[in-house]
């Protein structure tokens, strides 16, 4: 990342930076995998509508007149779902829309389950199989969507930041009890820039003597729901991780260290109850 | 080490956890001589409070003896006795430097989440729920006491543990409750509850000048201690009406101030506004029930002030704003910022103007803390202040 100190005028400082290479590996591995998810697609969706009944029989449903249709319904989905991977376009869309076919799948089989059927074994298996590949599915969606967070070229940047709607702005302020040049000195030691596309930091002396505000604007590019919703639980969300960073920053210039409490001593992603650590633990 | 555990709604118990150690440079390790349990340990006993998690350790009012020190800590040595404030204050942010220290801006390490249910986030607290940042407290044996350099007060050996135990949280905080009604000459403080921030709320008002305190709650015996060893004259709600007896007693004027020392587990003579409030609270339409904040605000003079010391967690139904609105009332509240209340209150001690150890009505050692919580929750055997004995 490349940082620019500057002053902006008599009372503020401003650190600009914009990521100019790609933070983490570009990943090939993930699109191999997006592809031969988008073949497997394709391949089971033309057995879905050339070999109706015999994949019903294979799943344990009964090969009646409406599971051939249903099955016919599905092989398409599946088809365009495996046409629209392999197009490279969108890939991560796509495979979000392979993710809610699968949910789709399992239902289905969730009924067939709970019916009547002498082929109950076959219909565990394929649940099972289903489920697999439901997980590999998102894993790849999540996958790519992650990577899209980081390894994006500059001049996509530019073209990201024009089109406003794909950019994921995130803002947010501190106060600091400490000088402009104090808090601008130790934030170009202590920032990581979090992957971001851009990142903009003000460092204005806030009124009254109150010390500095550190005004932090991020943006990245949007990520899908499931990535969204992975970001959350692992506590690595950008908004969370600008509070984080922020609320460090004060602490370690205020207090000369960052605040651990019993429970959260091994940060967000391991609260445990409020007692100690025991021994064995460090 | 043996601390009081928090097991579930309505559980604790005392168990065996490993022994707190330095985990920076301006720690203290803390050995406990005395702790007390605090009403507002029955809302975390009870479940209302959120973020609760089993086995955490409870307490928040404790004292003892100094340790261990961490290489940042200059003021306090090895052996020194000490009482320690239930906020954890940096002694370095805005809020400090001005004395708000229960609102530390530096000492929630689960600041995140507790901006998102407060609006802002608060100081850190020990035994208090992960909310207030997960540290462990101080019903144990041993406690690590974080910016040791900034919160324990060494007390003098000349004065017991009963004496200063509650200089951590309801004597300063009862003290703050009483302050922040600006008490003048003739001013009569209403107070609502007779626990023991309500007790030391009526001996504060008197001790700040009020002419005359009068204490509201249900329990005849916790009534009866406000008479006879505060001074205050006292109703009963299940027997009298608050707001008649209130008028009657002031002229028809209102009290000049009420204090809440009630919170969000409030009861009422008037069972039907009790059992609505009751019911939101349990559905979670509501954090609290609001019923004495209510009659505060109703009985109130015009133009005076409600101080609310009673816990609150959330949003409430039925706030009466436009009663606050229209009579010019003024509302003040907050944790209590204990530290600045500590020195001063200690000097009161120490020169006989209060004594905070008439509260005291048992004394029992660590390893029965359950049955503290069990006396003190269904105020049997006259329960009015549970201390417990830690070595």
């Amino acid at each position: 990342m490349e940082t620019e100190l500057q002053a902006t005028g008599m009372a503020e400082l401003s650190v600009t930076s914009v990521r100019r290479e790609a933070p983490r590996e570009t990943p090939e591995d993930v699109h191999r995998l997006a592809s031969a998810l988008g073949w497997f697609s394709i391949g089971l969706g033309l057995a879905q509508i050339a070999i109706p009944a015999n994949v019903a029989r294979m799943v344990g449903a009964e090969p009646n007149a409406d599971t051939v249709r249903l099955m016919r319904a599905l092989g398409l989905r599946e088809l365009s779902s495996g046409i629209g991977i392999l197009s490279g376009k969108r890939t991560e869309a796509w495979m979000r829309a392979r993710v809610a076919g699968d949910l789709m799948d399992l239902a289905l089989l969730g009924r067939v389950l709970a019916g009547d059927s002498k082929r109950n074994g076959a219909s565990i298996i394929s649940t099972v199989a289903v489920a697999g590949v439901t997980a590999l599915d998102m894993l790849t969606a999540a996958k790519l969507s992650n990577e899209r967070d980081g390894s994006t070229s500059l001049s996509e940047t530019t073209a990201m930041e024009a089109d406003s709607t794909d950019v994921r702005e995130v803002r947010r302020a501190i106060t600091i009890n400490r000088s402009p040049e104090d808090v601008a000195a130790f934030w170009t030691e202590l920032s990581s820039g979090d992957g971001a596309l851009s990142e903009q930091v003000r460092f204005v002396a806030a009124p009254g003597g109150r010390g500095t505000e550190v005004h932090l604007e991020r943006t990245y590019e949007k990520s899908g729901p499931i990535a969204r919703m992975i970001a959350k639980i692992r506590h690595d969300d950008p908004e969370q991780y600008a509070f984080d960073e922020l609320f460090a920053l004060k602490q370690i210039l205020e207090t000369g260290d960052v605040v651990v409490s019993d429970a959260w001593i091994n940060g967000p992603h391991k609260p445990h109850p409020a007692q100690p650590e025991p021994e064995n633990e460090e | 080490m043996k601390a009081t555990c928090w097991m579930g709604k309505q559980k604790v118990e005392v168990v065996d956890v490993p022994d707190p150690k330095i985990l920076s440079k301006r720690d203290a390790i803390v050995r406990i001589t005395s702790t007390a349990i605090c009403g507002s340990d029955l809302h975390l006993f009870n479940g209302f409070m959120p973020t609760m998690e089993r086995g955490d350790i409870l307490g928040h009012e404790f004292m003892g003896e100094v340790v261990e020190v961490g290489s940042g800590v200059g003021n306090l040595r090895v052996g020194d006795r000490v009482v320690v404030p239930f906020p954890i204050a940096c002694g370095a942010c805005a809020a400090c430097t001005a004395g708000l220290t229960s609102l530390c801006e530096n000492s929630n390490p689960n600041a995140w989440l507790a901006e998102k249910m407060l609006g802002h986030h608060a100081a850190g607290v020990f035994g208090y729920s992960h909310l207030t940042g997960g540290f462990a407290g101080g019903q144990a044996e041993y406690a690590r006491v974080p910016f040791a350099d900034v919160g324990p007060l060494r007390v003098p050996d000349s004065l017991t543990d009963e004496q200063v135990l509650f200089l951590s949280d309801i004597l300063p905080t009862a003290y703050m409750g009483a302050e922040m009604c600006d008490i003048q000459p003739g001013d009569v403080i209403a107070i609502w509850g007779a626990g023991p921030v309500g007790q030391l709320a009526a001996a504060s008002a008197f001790l700040l000048g009020a002419e005359q305190v009068i204490v509201i709650d249900r329990f005849e015996y916790r009534l009866a201690i406000a008479r006879d060893k505060v001074g205050a004259t006292t109703i009963n709600y299940e027997q009298q009406d608050v707001h008649e007896t209130l008028m009657e007693l002031t002229g028809g004027r209102g009290p000049d101030a009420c204090i809440d020392c009630v919170g969000m587990e409030a009861h009422s003579a008037n069972h039907l506004l009790y059992g609505m409030d009751r019911a939101k609270q349990a559905i979670k339409m509501q954090f609290d029930r609001p019923l004495a904040v209510r009659e505060a605000i109703l009985a109130c003079k015009n133009g005076g002030t409600v101080s609310i010391m009673g816990v609150y967690g959330g949003f409430v139904d039925q706030f009466p704003l436009g009663q606050l609105m229209n009579r010019s009332l003024t509302i003040r509240t907050g944790q209590c910022h204990v530290h600045r209340y500590m020195k001063p209150l200690l000097e009161h001690i120490e020169a006989g103007r209060i004594d905070p150890t008439f509260i005291i009505t048992h004394r029992l050692p660590l390893e029965d803390a359950a049955h503290g919580y069990e006396l003190f929750l269904k105020k049997e055997d006259g329960c009015e202040k549970v201390v417990l004995k830690a070595s």
